[in-house]
């Protein structure tokens, strides 16, 4: 492999996507409820793939070696998938990771993207655009909030507490029927559970130290290969129920992240019994 | 003693000035030092509150001098404020951050509420969203709506009745006990797709313009609460107590559901709360 991605280019270029193609189309929505619905649905479907064209193309320009992966284009040519694993160098994009959220007009959404290099998550990078920052990672040197004026914190995860003390956020809906039940019922053991409704926004909660578990059990790759990077990066343990890595390649098994791993082991044994 | 017109705009820039100087100046602006940051983003959560209630409630003193005005920070001076709503006059009920945990986050999802009582009985209920700049007003009998910051304002709707499995939702359990807490988490498995977003200006907004089916809470500060009932009311829904009493000013226990009919409300008091 001879090229490297400059991850503040991809950065920059994720905010100059979402301020064309996002952000002009959120909540510009008619008066009228049926109408609104309609709209809401091509808004959202009109972002999403105006962004990732725009991201596609310069990318192509950039780092013409690169596999590109984004929600739109793999809904295209679902073989795309397959190449994830043994790409020399490949970028994973999500142009509008929360659309529900963004359809309903709840400025809770983001632009994803990671760098995959051999069959690792190299860099993760997650744009909030109403807040105009990002928080990202490159593998080894740690999590950073960054602002558009240069400034920069590094991030770093919640310190461990008693699972009666947690707060954090856990997708239920995508676990097998039989286990959901199960899984919201021993949820009761913790303090409580929030839920945005987008992996940016939670992923950037947990990174900033705010929450103290995440649950996924759907992993598409533009979903949450930035995300547990840059938790890792920040200090968090991260890895599949049954206790393995998450690697690009994997789109199932589940995704358990915790500030370390006592807590993982706690929080699989008492309420993600999957 | 009723509200006019002129009182109901007098309040809604009240409450945006307020959230315009004390709110949000302080969102997002941590200090740059790593080490601080956690500590910053407390205080200045603190301070957002504090400074926009004392702003708050310094301008309803000045036009309304024998109102009762409750705030959370008038509330832990005396508790009695709480209560005194049930009786009171002419009472303001503020809640200057509610969201304070995304607040904290830096995540958008947070609201400024007042609620106005008169009697015992809410009569207006005002949601400003300071990020957006929306703000959803509701005033007895007249409807709910919402208004944009460019002024088009838009009539809020509850969500049409449907299915148990089709329906989108949320219920926080952080404040029940055992054996409801585990029953009603286990609950939310029958429902199609839970939203949480821990503030309820957005979940009163959301389920008050048919975003979201229904909500639940079992804690009942009025801050929280008094104003967002009404706007769901006003726009169509069916709120009342776990014991299908109505919800009123200077309560604070029984636990409240909303619905957007008196039908999905049962359903959801049998199905999901379970009693």
């Amino acid at each position: 492999m001879t090229t490297t991605i400059d991850v503040t280019v991809l950065a920059d270029l994720l905010r100059r996507a979402a301020k064309a193609e996002i952000l002009p189309r959120f909540r510009r929505l008619g008066q009228d409820e049926v109408r609104a619905k309609s709209e809401a649905t091509d808004l959202v479907t009109e972002a999403d793939e105006q962004a990732e064209r725009m991201i596609k193309a310069e990318a192509a320009t950039l780092w013409p070696e690169a596999l590109f992966l984004g929600e739109e284009s793999v809904a295209a040519d679902p073989a795309l998938l397959d190449k994830l694993e043994h790409a020399d160098l490949a970028i994973v994009v999500d142009p509008v990771d929360g659309t529900f959220n963004f359809a309903s007009g709840i400025p809770a959404f983001g632009v994803m993207a990671s760098v995959i290099s051999g069959g690792q998550t190299v860099a993760g990078i997650i744009y909030d655009p109403m807040g105009d920052d990002w928080v990202m990672a490159e593998k080894g040197g740690g999590a950073w909030l960054r602002r558009p004026d240069g400034g920069a914190e590094r991030l770093s995860v919640a310190a461990p507490v008693g699972l009666e003390h947690m707060v954090g956020m856990a997708s239920t809906g995508y676990l097998p029927k039989e286990k959901r039940a199960e899984v919201l019922g021993n949820l009761a053991k913790v303090r409580f559970l929030i839920n945005y409704r987008c992996a940016a926004h939670e992923y950037r909660t947990f990174a900033g130290g705010h929450v103290h578990y995440l649950m996924y059990n759907k992993l598409m790759p533009w979903d949450h290969l930035a995300g547990t990077l840059i938790s890792q990066e920040a200090g968090g343990y991260a890895a599949h129920f049954d206790g393995s890595p998450y690697l690009p390649h994997h789109f199932d098994g589940g995704l358990l992240i915790a500030p370390d791993k006592a807590s993982w082991d706690v929080l699989r044994r008492e309420v993600f019994t999957v | 003693m009723t509200i006019s017109d002129q009182d109901i705009l007098f309040l809604g820039d009240c409450i945006r000035q307020a959230a315009q100087a004390e709110i949000m100046p302080r969102f997002r602006n941590l200090g740059s030092g790593d080490i601080s940051e956690k500590a910053s983003a407390i205080d200045l959560v603190t301070q957002a509150d504090l400074l926009t209630e004392a702003r708050i409630t310094a301008a309803l003193r000045e036009r309304f001098p024998a109102a009762l005005i409750v705030g959370e920070e008038a509330y832990d001076a005396d508790k009695s404020v709480v209560p005194a709503l049930a009786d009171a006059e002419l009472g303001f009920v503020i809640d200057p951050v509610d969201g304070t945990f995304n607040f904290a986050a830096g995540l958008p999802v947070f609201g400024t509420i007042l609620a106005v009582t008169v009697r015992g009985e809410t009569v207006a209920g005002i949601i400003h969203d300071p990020v957006l700049g929306d703000t959803v007003n509701a005033i007895k009998g007249a409807g709910a709506f919402l208004t944009r910051p460019d002024g088009q304002s838009t009539k809020l709707k509850v969500a049409e009745p449907t299915a148990l499995n089709q329906m989108v939702g949320g219920m926080s359990w952080g404040h029940m006990d055992e054996p409801d807490r585990s029953r009603v988490c286990a609950n939310l498995a029958k429902i199609r797709m839970t939203f949480t977003p821990n503030c309820s200006a957005y979940e009163y907004w959301m389920v008050a313009s048919g975003k979201l089916h229904f909500i639940g809470h079992s804690k009942l500060m009025p801050w929280d609460h008094l104003a967002g009932v009404l706007v769901h009311q006003e726009a169509g829904g069916h709120t009342a107590k776990f014991d299908g009493t109505p919800y009123r000013p200077g309560e604070i226990t029984g636990g409240i559901i909303s619905a957007p009919d008196k039908e999905s409300w049962q359903l959801i008091r049998r199905e999901i709360v379970g009693i």
